[in-house]
């Protein structure tokens, strides 16, 4: 037969600080304050964190609520968008628009461009005739 | 008695001679005179008719003249717009090579019409010479004109088609976060028919650049016809591209 000898584990006598050399006590001391110090940057380090972490959220459901609020007018024959978002950094909607003014604006110059070209080529025979003579002697006649 | 009658008889017969010879000699004094006065007439009379030849001529040669100044006018104004249209341009390529051709075009045609204006109809010469170099000019300008003026608009429509695809990319980027009205049309209604018109306008643009170069080698009026009706398709084309992007608002 087999016996154990079973103790409950030997706790650590303390030495009481009254039986402690004078030195050894104060720095007991000054380590629990350490200790104290560093649990309050902690929290405070925990809090700033919590807190930018709620405002990211908070700024990320508004601009889902309310950041893509987007309208729509009609003025004439331009398509004209306007946005509401508060902070719109994804799309310029009035930048858009005036590209596309200045667009249509290219292409009605362009008409009056080619307009000028079938005048011009209109007035190409009246100015060949106008080229291929010299008098009435007849000393230029090319056509 | 009979004596008498013959010294009469020789009396009047001498009178009678003498006033024969007075008479032809009065008369060869007149008509001498009057053939001379004739010869003068005649003379005056071709000189006039010299003086009015050559004043209908100074008249006509300054009709012609003036034909001349309004021509040469309207082709520095011609050129003249596409020089302007072509500094917004600058930077592009060929834009260099199309402003010189229509600067010295300019030049040449504002030389030739200041000396037009100081010309003396009298000497009838100079007219002629200067009116011979616009005569073998005018073909030469004839075939720039139709490069450089050609030549803009195919620039202008390039750039019109890139900043057009610009436009359709920008909403198609943004269409999947965009909110939109009630009867308001996406994107995805018209990027059927959009991509398209792009598609036409690209290849128009493809041909016109082909017919351009063309025409520019040749110097032929049927290649710059050919090219100018390119042209005028791509104008269609880029109308329609405009009202299809409008119509997006349209069903409203």
């Amino acid at each position: 037969m087999v016996s154990f000898d079973i103790q409950p584990p030997r706790r650590r006598q303390s030495t009481p600080s009254s039986r402690l050399p004078l030195g050894n006590r104060s720095e007991k001391k000054a380590g629990q304050t350490r200790q104290q110090a560093s649990l309050g940057y902690k929290v405070i380090i925990k809090i700033i964190i919590a807190a930018l972490i709620t405002v990211g959220i908070g700024v990320i459901v508004i601009r889902l609520m309310l950041g893509k609020t987007t309208t729509f007018s009609n003025q004439g024959n331009n398509l004209s968008i306007s946005s509401q978002t508060i902070e719109d950094d994804i799309f310029d909607y009035n930048k858009w628009q005036t590209d596309f003014d200045t667009w249509q604006k290219d292409l009605q110059q362009n008409n009056i461009l080619i307009s000028t070209m079938v005048e011009f080529d209109n007035e190409r025979q009246k100015l060949d005739s106008i080229f291929n003579s010299i008098n009435n002697n007849g000393q230029i006649d090319k056509q | 008695m009979v004596r008498l009658t013959n010294n009469k008889s020789i009396f009047f017969s001498s009178l009678i001679l003498l006033l024969i010879a007075i008479a032809v000699g009065a008369s060869t004094v007149s008509l001498s005179r009057w053939q001379q006065s004739r010869l003068n007439w005649q003379r005056d009379f071709t000189r006039w008719q010299t003086v009015a030849t050559s004043t209908d001529d100074i008249v006509k040669t300054e009709a012609l003249i003036k034909t001349k100044i309004s021509a040469a006018e309207l082709i520095v104004s011609y050129f003249q717009v596409w020089s302007d249209e072509l500094l917004p341009l600058s930077g592009e390529r060929g834009v260099s090579t199309l402003t010189k051709t229509a600067t010295s075009e300019i030049e040449w045609w504002q030389d030739k019409l200041r000396q037009l204006t100081l010309l003396d109809l009298t000497t009838v010469d100079q007219g002629d010479e200067l009116q011979q170099q616009l005569a073998d000019k005018w073909p030469t300008t004839r075939a720039k004109a139709w490069q450089v003026s050609s030549g803009v608009v195919l620039l202008r429509f390039k750039i019109m088609y890139e900043q057009l695809k610009g436009l359709g990319d920008e909403l198609k980027r943004v269409e999947p976060s965009l909110t939109y009205p009630v009867g308001w049309q996406p994107f995805s209604a018209i990027d059927s028919q959009w991509r398209q018109i792009l598609e036409q306008i690209r290849l128009s643009l493809q041909l016109a650049d082909e017919q351009w170069q063309a025409a520019i080698t040749s110097n032929r009026l049927d290649d710059a016809q050919r090219l100018f009706y390119t042209l005028q398709q791509l104008q269609q084309s880029m109308i329609s591209a405009q009202k299809l992007l409008s119509s997006l608002q349209q069903s409203q």
